[in-house]
């Protein structure tokens, strides 16, 4: 049969997945903290009809070969960590990262999880946890009667007590950063985990060492560009359309070979 | 038989290896820094030097009429794709279209446009597929190690990291670039040519070279394929209604 119906039907594929990736990113558009993805492509291998310098019967060698390419496939789909944009909200546990770096949480399991979203709240003992109640490592408890909680650039979390003019510092909030954060895994709920892909996490003050500095009542968005992902939409569309279309042509070339008798 | 019917099947073969190829240019039209394939065909006349001794087939009208085509090349066009601003410090472009990415894999140096790279878990800047990309400093080459910090790669590959130069991208270009033979994976192979260092990569950070596929010129060649096949089954049903003639009509007895 024609290679050309599989390597077109690899294209297709290909980019069904690359749709499935937009329409995630899309579907998370308004999701705090949430990094887009990004699907590679790599050309698939290709069979070699005459090899280079293959020798002819006249005794001259062919300079170049003749390949054909059987298609195209997925190499590796890839989170995208540049800056989202910062949104002002005025809510005191709404903290945003300012530069590469990530929050710790401790998950159900015990493991750490890393999250961007940095919409925090309080639970029933004080203690500063994730919407999902996930605490953020280290713990940090916020006294009962506190009238106001201040976070600094550098992670210092102090609060008013009633009565008191001095605020009193309860902890620090601490920031991870990954050496290849594209590594990292997602498990939803925009948490990742370490991988042998992402490193060892490197856990630091906030704003040394390029590790990110805070920044307190504002809530980092996603970093999902409609416009982009709408474009990349269109010539995924194109893509999967034009791929059909050599389906097509190969399934009536076939035809044709049936009718010559 | 006719002789004819032999051409016009040689013609059909050769349009099925054209779709083939254009079918694969179509799959990748996505696919970061790949280049164009073009199916070249030649006419092949059998030769006097390849049957010395075969005297009949030299006569120039048994040349004329056993004359098939056949596929010469599948030529790579280098010409340059879109670049497309992406925003990832690293996605890296040449928009010098000569210029090529050297990267070390298991099985030997090979070459690709594609930028899209990222940082393995040991700090290196590696392709997708993990490939390590080399560096300008040949001797003791590892590949290049990144250290974490603001990183800018200028035009002319040089690496810095919160100012300071860590390293070169290891960037060449070809005498020859129809000796360069695609792997797959977005890789080339040098074959009898040796890389030389470009001069003037203009490397472009945040950048990415998408494939140079014009999909219109595709769709045309794709189309003009499926027509000629038609053609030649034209061809080989008048010649098989000759046949039939001669067969069936020119045989009848009274």
């Amino acid at each position: 049969m024609l290679r050309a119906l599989w390597t077109a039907a690899s294209g297709m594929t290909t980019q069904q997945i690359n749709i499935d990736n937009i329409a995630n990113n899309l579907a998370n558009v308004n999701n705090a903290g949430f990094k887009k993805s990004r699907v590679n492509f790599q050309d698939l291998l290709y069979q070699e009809l005459r090899p280079a310098g293959a020798i002819t019967a006249t005794g001259i060698s062919h300079p170049t070969g003749i390949q054909i390419g059987l298609g195209s496939n997925v190499v590796a789909t890839e989170k995208i960590f540049s800056q989202g944009n910062f949104q002002q909200t005025g809510n005191m546990l709404d903290i945003a990262i300012e530069g590469d770096g990530f929050f710790q949480v401790t998950l159900p399991d015990g493991n750490i999880g890393y999250t961007r979203a940095g919409s925090f709240k309080l639970n029933s003992d004080g203690d500063i946890v994730t919407p999902e109640g996930y605490l953020l490592e280290p713990t940090i408890n916020i006294p009962e009667n506190a009238t106001s909680i201040s976070i600094g650039t550098d992670g210092t979390v102090s609060v008013t007590l009633p009565g008191e003019v001095e605020t009193s510092e309860v902890g620090n909030i601490e920031l991870a950063r990954f050496i290849n954060p594209s590594g990292l895994k997602s498990i939803g709920n925009n948490i990742y985990l370490q991988t042998g892909a992402s490193g060892e996490p490197t856990t630091g003050v906030p704003g040394e060492d390029g590790i990110g500095s805070i920044a307190q009542g504002v809530l980092e968005m996603s970093n999902v560009n409609v416009v982009e992902e709408m474009v990349n939409m269109i010539t995924g569309q194109r893509a999967y359309e034009i791929n059909s279309k050599a389906i097509q042509t190969g399934d009536e070339m076939l035809q044709i070979v049936n009718n010559l008798k | 038989m006719l002789n004819g019917l032999y051409v016009a099947a040689s013609g059909m073969l050769q349009m099925e290896k054209k779709l083939d190829v254009l079918s694969n240019n179509l799959s990748n039209i996505n696919t970061a820094g790949y280049k164009m394939d073009t199916p070249t065909f030649e006419s092949y006349l059998k030769k006097e030097e390849d049957f010395p001794q075969d005297i009949i087939r030299q006569s120039k009208y048994n040349q004329t009429i056993n004359a098939v085509s056949r596929l010469a090349e599948v030529a790579t066009d280098f010409s340059s794709g879109n670049i497309r601003q992406t925003g990832n410090p690293f996605d890296l472009a040449l928009s010098n279209p000569d210029a090529f990415f050297a990267v070390d894999t298991p099985f030997g140096i090979k070459f690709t446009k594609a930028g899209n790279f990222k940082i393995d878990n040991d700090g290196y800047l590696v392709t997708q597929q993990g490939y390590r990309v080399l560096s300008r400093n040949v001797e003791n080459n590892e590949g290049i190690r990144i250290p974490n910090g603001n990183i800018s790669i200028l035009g002319n590959g040089q690496i810095t990291v919160d100012g300071t130069v860590v390293d070169n991208l290891y960037v060449v270009e070809f005498e020859d670039k129809s000796k360069l033979q695609k792997t797959g994976y977005n890789l080339f192979t040098a074959i009898d040519t040796l890389p030389e260092e470009s001069e003037n990569p203009r490397v472009m950070q945040g950048y990415l070279e998408e494939s140079n596929i014009n999909p219109v010129r595709e769709m045309v060649n794709m189309i003009s394929t499926h027509r000629v096949f038609e053609t030649y089954q034209r061809v080989i049903r008048t010649m098989d209604t000759l046949n039939e003639r001669a067969a069936n009509e020119l045989g009848k007895i009274a």
